[in-house]
């Protein structure tokens, strides 16, 4: 029996015009990009301004996806030119790193960081080069391999795992030290 | 086998959870290398939990997928193009007046101002060359909302009253007040604009564009800058929202009516414009 992805079932859908499947999928990845794009920009009005033109693009051009393809993948990619795209244009980007921090999670484990260690992560990660973040990000937050890294963001995957093992290695030299261990 | 070429496998792989196995085995004998690596795994896990802003754009771009604006109008016969303008002129001014001008008119002079003795008016910047409506200084007895005109004296007049109202507004008993009242007639004049730019030709809307332009530059960011540091955060961040959507809503509809593009994405500037130097005046505060 053919087992069909559902969310393959979804892009054929919406390929041929149902725009309820299209926007599944956007409630499917809303969050994802506009997250990703806010750790790229500090700033939740340009990431949801950015997050919202990259569907709207994504929709335009739906029909030149093809299913082969990884669909977050070819998402994040038109997300990541409207994000250059953006920084050519001479927007500012603003280079905090978030004020408010979120109440300790009681299912956070063993693992969870003290609070003050978060808002030390939350800084290094900002600091880091954009070149840097974005892969990293996208390995560590969004689990995209490699593979689809290099095709979000139209580089080699031996650049794109370069960049995470840069981005890594920056990231164990700031907070190495500092993290606590059980 | 050494520490360091185990780390920095570690830090090239994809899952370094899972390494592969003459890796596996030196961390099974080397403590400080295990301890090294739930450290990076630490950093993996935590930046999961790292805070993000939440966001209110997605429902309101689903609902703009699910019911995308209606397709443009076909234009009206050449033969009958001068008469089309002058109605589409006069229903642009008659639906903006009615509605802005009840809104504005009651919340201006009863609101606002009272009847009391207003400040002498003047339009700053007429852009029909048209002298504002009985000289600036408006009678106790003025009609909030004016007779319906058509054509373009109808369009001064709108000019004028509106100019009017961003002056008066600012006779709002706080900085506070002032600024979301402007706010609330940007908002009011591009919603009507939105809605216009759907059955309407681009020149019927330069001006309102243009106006809008001004209640933004002129109105909306000088009276935010002069709300009291402590409340600005709170003060802003929704004009901001608003702003944002605007200048969303605008450009889409440009994509939309290519025959009214130009004023459309001038709607959008000016929406983007104040958003940004409400965002930079934020910024400069934090």
């Amino acid at each position: 029996m053919l087992v069909v992805n559902p969310e393959v079932e979804l892009i054929h859908r919406a390929q041929h015009s149902d725009r309820q499947a299209f926007a599944r999928l956007v409630e499917r990845y809303w969050q994802r990009l506009y997250r990703w794009l806010y750790r790229l920009t500090h700033d939740h009005h340009l990431a949801e301004d950015l997050a919202q033109d990259s569907f709207l693009k994504a929709l335009a051009h739906l029909g030149t996806f093809r299913t082969e393809q990884s669909f977050p993948s070819w998402l994040f990619r038109i997300a990541h030119n409207n994000f250059v795209n953006n920084r050519r244009s001479g927007r500012k980007i603003l280079h905090g790193f978030p004020e408010q921090l979120p109440a300790a999670q009681p299912d956070a484990g063993e693992e969870a960081m003290t609070r003050e260690a978060l808002v030390l992560l939350a800084r290094a990660v900002g600091r880091l080069p954009v070149d840097y973040r974005a892969p990293f990000l996208l390995r560590t937050e969004e689990d995209l391999s490699f593979r689809e890294i290099a095709a979000a963001l139209q580089i080699t995957e031996e650049t794109a795992r370069w960049r995470v093992f840069k981005a890594r290695q920056k990231l164990m030299e700031v907070l190495g030290p500092q993290l606590e261990l059980e | 086998m050494k520490c360091d070429p185990c780390r920095s496998y570690l830090l090239n792989a994809e899952d370094p959870s899972h390494p592969i196995e003459p890796f596996q085995a030196h961390l099974e004998e080397c403590a400080a290398c295990r301890e090294w690596q739930v450290r990076l795994l630490q950093i993996g896990v935590n930046v999961r939990r790292l805070p993000v802003p939440s966001s209110t754009a997605k429902p309101e771009l689903i609902r703009q997928i699910l019911h995308p604006p209606l397709p443009a109008r076909p234009s009206p016969p050449q033969a009958r193009s001068w008469k089309w303008r002058w109605l589409a002129g006069g229903a642009v001014a008659a639906a903006v007046l009615i509605s802005c001008g009840a809104w504005l008119g009651n919340l201006l002079w009863n609101s606002v101002l009272g009847p009391a003795e207003g400040p002498q008016v003047q339009v700053r910047d007429n852009q029909g060359g048209q002298p504002p409506p009985q000289g600036g200084r408006p009678s106790r007895k003025e009609k909030p909302v004016p007779a319906i005109a058509t054509g373009a004296k109808a369009s001064d007049l709108l000019i004028a009253r509106l100019i009017q109202c961003d002056l008066r507004l600012a006779r709002a008993n706080s900085p506070r007040k002032r600024a979301l009242a402007v706010a609330d007639l940007a908002s009011h004049l591009e919603r009507e604009l939105q809605d216009l730019a759907r059955i309407a030709g681009a020149r019927p809307l330069e001006k309102m564009a243009r106006v809008y332009d001004k209640v933004v530059r002129e109105g909306v960011v000088p009276r935010c800058r002069a709300v009291p540091a402590g409340q600005r955060r709170q003060v802003l961040a929704p004009i901001i929202d608003r702003l944002a959507q605007a200048e969303r809503n605008a450009q889409r509809l440009a994509r939309q009516r290519p025959s009214a593009a130009p004023v459309l994405r001038s709607i959008a500037a000016a929406a983007g414009e104040g958003k940004k130097q409400l965002r930079d005046l934020l910024q400069q505060e934090a």
